[in-house]
């Protein structure tokens, strides 16, 4: 093994250990909505301002205050996860940018800063590296696969009018075929995704929102 | 009967839409329901945006006149899902809020972007809209016998002005619910269709095959492809023209986009995806058997006399398995089918007009936002226009096979959309300038070589049979669209004096895969 596979599987070996501790005694926790810390901070701004629109990007927004719209539009920049305001010049510089959605202005920047660091990162870079070892060449493929039969099937009709079976003959099998394969490899980055992506992408979705906050 | 399960669709459909439409005032509440449905319920909302009467009726007749070529399409349809999947729909789900321009101007300047992208999304969901209503029309004459040009104008009316009332009334909440619903019926209709042409064939799926290429006139040349495309050149060439629009085409439609931010999550919006790849594979596989059940259970003459493009062939198949019972039913959902995707192409494009045109577009740098309550008002008037033009313009389109209508959609959303969507999300080079020009570029051949196709004019089935002006061969024109597209956003960022921001793409790619900093 050269040292550069050393080297990443440690990484990788340091990022599912960093994944256990983040887990542990949270066995039911689900990796997708909010860590329970982070709902409690949300509880005491929203207390804190009760102003502001009591709705979070990944809880209900649905039961979000339906009744202060307008007032939202200006306090929940500051006050809450779900900012409304797509540019609010008038936003503190020290407005919490992770919840700030203002992608346009980057108002903030240190917000600039701490995406970079993430962005170098090691355990962004095997994020990125995993989904694209598995997407690029899997896109190709399908995208070949899909195009070699449907120029086949403009451009071979002998071959296509090979009987297999009964009345199935090679088109037929083709085109069916193609179902397989959309189904299974449907079914492959599902997998993929849930084994090698998903847990290290929460982990670092908290943290950078840690960082941003 | 059939008129009364008609009305019983309309009011259940407008039942949901007032219970939706109680607490919807926010934007987010407008355009995203709120982000409050689960995986399960979005991955049945989007089959059924996705199966829509251009497949349930276009693509079956298609494949009852056209046996093998009428097969393309559902692969096509089906396939591209793959694409949506994998590089899309996660993605797009952690960095948008309500539309694709969100997506883009996360990395480029508001103004430019904005109105090539909602200009897109307007016309994207325009052409499909044309398609469905073309259906509408032609359902609701043969169902009630109605023949005459003034039923069908008026059925189409009907269907707008309901699809305008859904988005209006209910917005994104209705929209989505009226999918569910229509993709649970039309799901048990199909199943219930194949059952029966399965049992009729004592479920021997050769004989099926055999019989309906004997009843089709063309023998054993049903089977194969090049029934619909012929053998020529240029047939071959729009053959494949087809499919690379069909492939690409569904990752840049507006309406499916839209639904991945009815979720809370990326990996919602992933499993919601999963979900529809199997609701949508399992439907259009057995929408192969409903095309082979109709070409040989009714025949290509009776199928053609009934409507020329072959868009009746599965009431038909119904009239002849179950009588007017089963008729009523499957003619009720393919109705429901209709109402449902008009509504949701409805609420794409006014979510295009109100959110990246008037609200971020039309402005001055300094000037002020509009209130979110400005802008839902908005969108609403917008879809009360949007429906309007939708209604004017299908009166004129009735001849066209609804599948043909909306392989056009298709076609301009994988040159306008696509390639802008992909090199925002993966080219760290990419520009303001790139991204224009890549939707533009797309868009305008798009939009040109179709008006010159001969879908527009110079022959007896063209929207203009007496014009001549058929100066593009092919009747799909994203074989040459497509790489406009995608050169025109190459060229426009190569051009470019401005660098592409790193920040702003450091910021995307962290956001897009680990879903910081998300709505």
């Amino acid at each position: 093994m050269s040292p550069q596979e050393l080297a990443a599987e440690s990484s990788a070996e340091q990022l599912s250990r960093a994944e256990q501790s983040r887990s542990a005694g949270e066995e039911s926790f689900d990796w997708w909505s909010a860590p329970p810390e982070a709902r409690e901070k949300q509880e005491q701004r929203r207390e804190a301002e009760p102003g502001a629109g009591a709705e979070s990007g990944d809880d209900s927004g649905a039961q979000a205050g339906a009744d202060d719209v307008d007032a939202r539009v200006h306090a929940d920049v500051r006050a809450d996860a779900d900012a409304d305001a797509e540019v609010d010049a008038d936003a503190e510089p020290d407005a919490e940018p992770d919840i700030d959605l203002d992608l346009e202005a980057h108002a903030a920047p240190d917000e600039a800063a701490i995406y970079r660091a993430v962005h170098e990162s090691p355990e962004f870079r095997e994020i990125r590296t995993r989904y694209r070892r598995f997407v690029l060449p899997a896109t190709a493929a399908f995208l070949l696969w899909y195009l070699l039969y449907v120029v086949l099937a403009v451009s071979a009709p002998r071959l296509m009018a090979r009987p297999i079976a009964g009345p199935l003959n090679t088109a037929w099998l083709l085109g069916l075929l193609q179902f397989v394969s959309t189904f299974l490899l449907a079914w492959l980055y599902a997998r993929h995704a849930r084994a090698h992506r998903d847990r290290a992408a929460l982990g670092l979705r908290w943290e950078t929102q840690d960082r941003l906050r | 009967m059939a008129a009364g399960l008609f009305a019983f669709v309309v009011l259940v459909t407008l039942g949901i839409t007032f219970w939706a439409g109680r607490r919807s005032r926010a934007a987010e509440d407008f355009y995203a329901a709120g982000r409050d449905f689960s995986p399960l319920q979005n991955g049945f909302a989007i089959s059924g945006d996705y199966m829509s009467a251009a497949s349930f009726l276009g693509v079956t007749g298609l494949i009852a006149l056209y046996g093998y070529d009428g097969l393309l399409y559902t692969i096509g349809f089906m396939v591209a899902w793959l694409l949506v999947l994998m590089l899309v729909a996660e993605l797009v789900r952690n960095c948008g809020r309500y539309t694709l321009a969100d997506v883009l101007t996360m990395r480029m300047r508001e103004r430019p972007v904005r109105i090539a992208a909602g200009v897109s999304g307007i016309v994207i969901s325009l052409l499909y809209l044309l398609g469905q209503m073309v259906g509408a029309g032609t359902l609701v004459s043969l169902l009630l016998n109605l023949h005459s040009a003034s039923a069908r104008a008026g059925s189409i009316v009907g269907v707008g002005v309901l699809m305008v009332f859904y988005v209006t009334v209910g917005g994104m909440k209705a929209t989505t619910w009226i999918q569910i619903v229509k993709c649970v019926l039309l799901l048990s209709g199909t199943v219930l269709l194949t059952v029966l042409v399965l049992l009729r064939f004592h479920g021997d799926v050769g004989s099926l095959m055999r019989s309906a290429a004997r009843s089709s006139g063309h023998g054993n040349a049903y089977l194969l492809p090049g029934l619909r495309f012929g053998h020529g050149l240029t047939d071959q060439l729009d053959f494949v023209s087809l499919g690379l629009a069909l492939v690409l085409g569904t990752a840049g439609l507006p309406h499916i986009l839209s639904r991945f931010y009815t979720v809370p999550t990326a990996r919602a919006a992933r499993r919601s995806v999963m979900w529809a790849i199997g609701l949508v594979g399992a439907f259009y596989l057995m929408t192969i058997v409903l095309g082979l059940g109709a070409a040989a259970l009714i025949g290509a003459p009776a199928i053609k006399a009934a409507n020329s493009a072959g868009n009746t062939a599965v009431p038909q198949l119904a009239d002849s398995l179950g009588g007017t019972v089963l008729f009523g039913v499957t003619s009720a959902v393919a109705f429901a089918t209709i109402l449902a995707v008009v509504a949701g192409l409805t609420m794409a494009s006014s979510a295009s007009f109100a959110h990246d045109l008037w609200a971020h577009a039309f402005r001055r740098p300094q000037e002020k936002q509009p209130t979110e309550r400005q802008e839902v008002m908005v969108a609403r008037i917008a879809a009360v226009v949007i429906g309007g033009v939708a209604i004017g313009l299908s009166l004129y389109a009735q001849k066209l096979n609804v599948a043909t209508l909306v392989a056009l959609a298709f076609a301009v959303a994988a040159s306008a959309n696509l390639p802008a969507l992909l090199f925002t999300l993966f080219w760290p080079r990419f520009t303001t300038r790139g991204a224009a020009w890549a939707i533009w570029g797309g868009l305008v051949p798009a939009l040109v070589l179709v008006v010159l196709s001969p879908v527009v004019s110079g022959n007896a089935a063209a929207i203009f049979p007496t014009e001549h002006f058929d100066w593009f061969p092919l009747q799909n024109p994203g074989l040459v669209s497509v790489p406009c597209g995608f050169l025109a956003g190459w060229l426009g960022t190569v051009t470019s004096r401005a660098r592409a921001e790193s920040d702003a793409y450091a910021e995307l790619e962290v956001r897009a895969l680990t879903g910081a900093g998300a709505v």
